[in-house]
């Protein structure tokens, strides 16, 4: 266990999330707890048809 | 719901009457732990460790928007591949990180241990972790918990925890709680100060909050202690005073200037405060909120609006815009209703409204797709998408963040709801 007060790295699923958004055609499904769900509230324009 | 405890076919009544969807499908909400985005600038010698994944840590830095010089008042205990394994002792783990942080934060004095999904996941019992950190430091710092996990909480839901988690820890009050009022929820400061003066000028001299702005000067309730809810989303709070012996006062909640006269009349009745001295005390405010409504109403009156659930601030918000701007709401989503707090705002929408609890994201965007209203309140991740459709948007979120309650900020809550509409018009120019 680390304490951290803040941090440079993100968790690796974030940056899989940009590279999706960056991409047509593509659906990014996340097995991930509730909580997890932050990151596409926060870093994608999800796309609905 | 057996034969020892049968269902109770208690007779609908008032609010009770109106329909309610019940949805249970994907949700695009936050998880509790982001109230510590506003927790930790409220108790300023508290110290939020969250013991949790990275994905938490990078979860409040982004929410938060905290620099990385800055030396916030909430930090990450980031359980690594061995603590999830089950390799590693977790309880020596935490011991460890709790050292570090308090030899390096000796200001701290109040220190809460606040569970996340991994933590739920592999089981470590926080309360017993605390019960054992507290032996060790008290009473220079004192050491409770709550989960603040995305499995058990949503957004707002967090500060319910972290509020109901304080009572037990609150001293006794004596005698005086008889004359003692207690405003629960977290409010600017600027706020408070304002409620307190009103209380004050009519007569209420024993008013406190809950959070109070730090750790050694929280309030000591009791029997006769008697607590407004200043936010709607305190449920375990208001059972946690209720089993301390404290009053709930049921009131609609002091948004806008009929909302804030409400709210505190509930308080006045209790307190046996005349109605001229009441009147007296609150008319000069509510005129300047009245004035400071009756500018925006002009570009608001008529207008939809369509909530999503996020804050539970919802409904409140809604009977605002219905009541006190001649808005017209069409859903008002909340992730889940109390109907016992609720009541008093949910008497006064309107009929046709649809009220909706939970969520499933995708059949409510078609229901706001085939409504198009003019203003939807929503997360930030529909956000975005809504507007390229065309559709005026409102981050929830902001509402949150913003001093909304009382007289002098009714004016500023409504702009809130003006702004993206004026906005948009200034964008197609």
């Amino acid at each position: 266990m680390q304490l951290t007060v803040w941090t440079y790295e993100g968790p690796p699923h974030v940056g899989a999330m940009r590279i999706a958004t960056a991409m047509k055609g593509l659906h990014y499904v996340l097995h991930a707890p509730q909580g997890d769900t932050y990151a596409d509230l926060l870093f994608t324009m999800i796309e609905r048809r | 719901m057996n034969e020892l405890s049968p269902i109770q076919n208690a007779p609908a009544q008032g609010c009770l009457e109106r329909p309610i969807l019940r949805q249970r499908g994907q949700r695009e909400v936050f998880c509790g732990l982001t109230g510590i985005i506003w927790l930790h600038r409220k108790i300023q010698d508290a110290f939020f460790l969250i013991v949790g994944s990275r994905t938490c840590a990078h979860l409040m830095q982004s929410a938060a928007g905290v620099m990385i010089f800055a030396e916030p008042r909430f930090g990450t205990a980031i359980m690594e591949e061995k603590d999830l394994a089950g390799l590693a002792d977790a309880n020596e783990e935490l011991d460890k990180v709790v050292a570090r942080l308090i030899e390096r934060r000796p200001d701290i004095k109040l220190l809460f241990l606040v569970g996340s999904c991994p933590s739920e996941v592999i089981k470590l019992d926080l309360a017993r972790a605390a019960e054992r950190l507290s032996g060790s430091y008290s009473p220079d710092v004192r050491i409770l918990n709550y989960s603040g996990s995305g499995i058990e909480t949503t957004f707002t839901e967090g500060e319910d925890a972290c509020l109901a988690s304080l009572v037990p820890s609150l001293p006794e009050a004596g005698e005086e709680a008889a004359d003692q009022l207690l405003v629960v929820g977290a409010l600017a400061d600027v706020v408070e100060d304002q409620f307190t003066r009103l209380f004050n000028t009519m007569g209420i001299q024993n008013v406190s909050f809950l959070p109070a702005r730090n750790a050694g000067s929280m309030p000591a309730i009791g029997p006769g202690t008697r607590f407004l809810l200043a936010q709607p989303f305190l449920t375990e709070t208001s059972r946690a005073l209720a089993r301390r012996g404290a009053q709930h006062l049921p009131a609609p909640f002091p948004l806008g200037a009929r909302g804030t006269t409400a709210w505190l009349k509930t308080a006045a009745t209790s307190f046996g405060v005349d109605d001229a001295l009441f009147n007296e005390v609150t008319a000069p405010a509510q005129a300047r909120a009245e004035k400071a409504l009756t500018h925006y109403r002009e570009e608001l009156e008529g207008k939809s609006v369509f909530f999503f659930p996020d804050s539970q601030l919802e409904i409140p918000l809604a009977r605002f815009l219905h009541e006190e701007l001649a808005m017209r709401p069409l859903e008002v989503g909340m992730p889940f209703l109390n109907k016992t707090l609720m009541a008093p705002e949910l008497d006064a929408l309107p009929e046709d409204v649809l009220v909706s609890e939970g969520q499933d994201v995708d059949k409510q965007l078609d229901r706001c797709h085939t409504q198009r209203p003019d203003i939807t309140v929503c997360g930030l991740g529909l956000a975005n998408p809504l507007e390229v459709e065309g559709l005026t948007t409102k981050w929830s979120i902001e509402l949150v963040f913003t001093p909304i309650q009382g007289y002098e900020q009714a004016g500023d809550l409504a702009e809130l709801f003006a702004r993206p509409l004026v906005r948009r018009t200034r964008l197609e120019v």
